[in-house]
């Protein structure tokens, strides 16, 4: 098959012939089946590439759109987290001060315990001794015999201060 | 007899709706369906074949184009609201399946591309659907079996042209320029009758690929 009959073809299918060259070269075409079978593949190519052609120019349009379309779906993703994560500090701050409050609460609960113990004690005393309790601590020697009765110990240095306040005391 | 209704589940038409609107050749419809395959492609790839990214996208662009094709060329239609195949039963899964498939051929002829370039082609053997055969047969096996399977061939193989060719074919037939223009526009070409001689190279190159493969068909 020469390439003169391939030009042949494409100018048949390029609409490149007149009527009467065309009537022509179908005429030949239709009693040789190779030229006819050359014909039929050169035909396929052309359509082939033009729909392709035709596609890929629809096509990259749609890529363009589908490209703009996953940039604005990741801007959006990326704006969520920020609102995400201010949330997650605020709970992890919340968690903490919760967490902080009910570790410390037995601490803070134990100390006034203790003070109001010790305001018990107090109070205790000057129910049972009507005796004031001196402001540097120290007892007469009535609640002083009284705790000694109920088991509660005087310091020395209690008992010395004791003893150099009355003769302080006398001695005026 | 009693007659078994099948219900169509909402997946089901919004792939029917999609699929008639290509073939009526709604831009809207069509950017839809270009959206919900390459949404499925990009997640699934990986679980069907290796290639880089610059691969896959050149894989996805030439799997859309032949699932468009074949939705032109009605071996996939819509019949009442269902999508059926060129055997003229509606399609048992998903579309997308359908478009995988497809993707799974056009990886098999990239690598038929390049191990040819390495003339390795033929010698690496593979198993489809539990069918070992070489990179050739399996490409076969997975043509589909129908009327028109030159018009596959072809279109197959003018995806896989060398840039040349391609470029002398489509400025030829898709732009019909000139012999004169093209050689204008194609500076590394000296003359007339070597543009000529060059694009007659490329159709038989083509004419015999396809006449290979066509033969290798009908003998599978």
């Amino acid at each position: 098959m020469n390439n003169n009959f391939e030009d042949r073809i494409d100018d048949y299918l390029l609409h490149r012939m007149n009527e009467e060259e065309e009537k022509a070269f179908l005429n030949e075409v239709e009693h040789d089946d190779e030229k006819k079978e050359l014909l039929e593949f050169t035909r396929n190519v052309k359509d082939s590439i033009c729909s392709r052609e035709e596609k890929l120019k629809a096509m990259e349009d749609m890529r363009q759109q589908y490209e703009r379309r996953i940039a604005s779906e990741m801007a959006c993703d990326s704006e969520q987290p920020s609102k995400g994560r201010w949330w997650f500090w605020l709970s992890g701050i919340a968690a903490v001060l919760v967490i902080g409050f009910f570790a410390f609460k037995p601490m803070l609960m134990q100390d006034s315990t203790l003070q109001k113990y010790d305001g018990a004690i107090k109070l205790l005393h000057r129910e049972n001794h009507m005796q004031p309790v001196h402001e540097s601590g120290k007892y007469n020697n009535h609640s002083a015999k009284n705790k000694r009765k109920k088991g509660v110990k005087k310091s020395d240095k209690d008992s010395t201060r004791v003893k150099k306040s009355r003769k302080s005391d006398g001695k005026e | 007899m009693a007659e078994t209704i099948t219900f169509r589940t909402e997946l089901q038409e919004q792939e029917a709706r999609m699929v008639a609107g290509m073939a009526t050749l709604g831009q809207r419809t069509q950017f839809e369906l270009y959206s919900y395959c390459a949404d499925y492609f990009w997640r699934n790839y990986k679980g069907v074949f290796f290639a880089d990214e610059h691969t896959a996208a050149d894989i996805l662009q030439n799997t859309f184009i032949t699932f468009w094709e074949n939705i032109e060329r009605r071996k996939i239609y819509v019949s009442d609201c269902r999508i059926f195949g060129s055997d003229d039963k509606p399609l048992k899964g998903s579309i997308l399946t359908y478009f995988m498939g497809i993707a799974r051929i056009k990886h098999l002829e990239w690598v038929r591309q390049n191990m040819r370039a390495d003339n390795r082609e033929g010698s690496i053997v593979m198993s489809i659907d539990g069918e070992l055969c070489n990179i050739n047969e399996c490409i076969d096996l997975l043509y589909d079996k129908s009327q028109n399977v030159m018009l596959d061939i072809i279109a197959d193989l003018i995806s896989q042209m060398s840039p040349r060719c391609s470029e002398i074919l489509t400025k030829f037939y898709y732009e019909e320029k000139s012999l004169e223009t093209i050689l204008a526009e194609i500076p590394s070409i000296e003359s007339k009758d070597a543009l000529k001689t060059r694009k007659h190279k490329c159709i038989k190159e083509l004419r015999n690929s396809a006449n290979e493969i066509y033969n290798r068909y009908l003998n599978s």
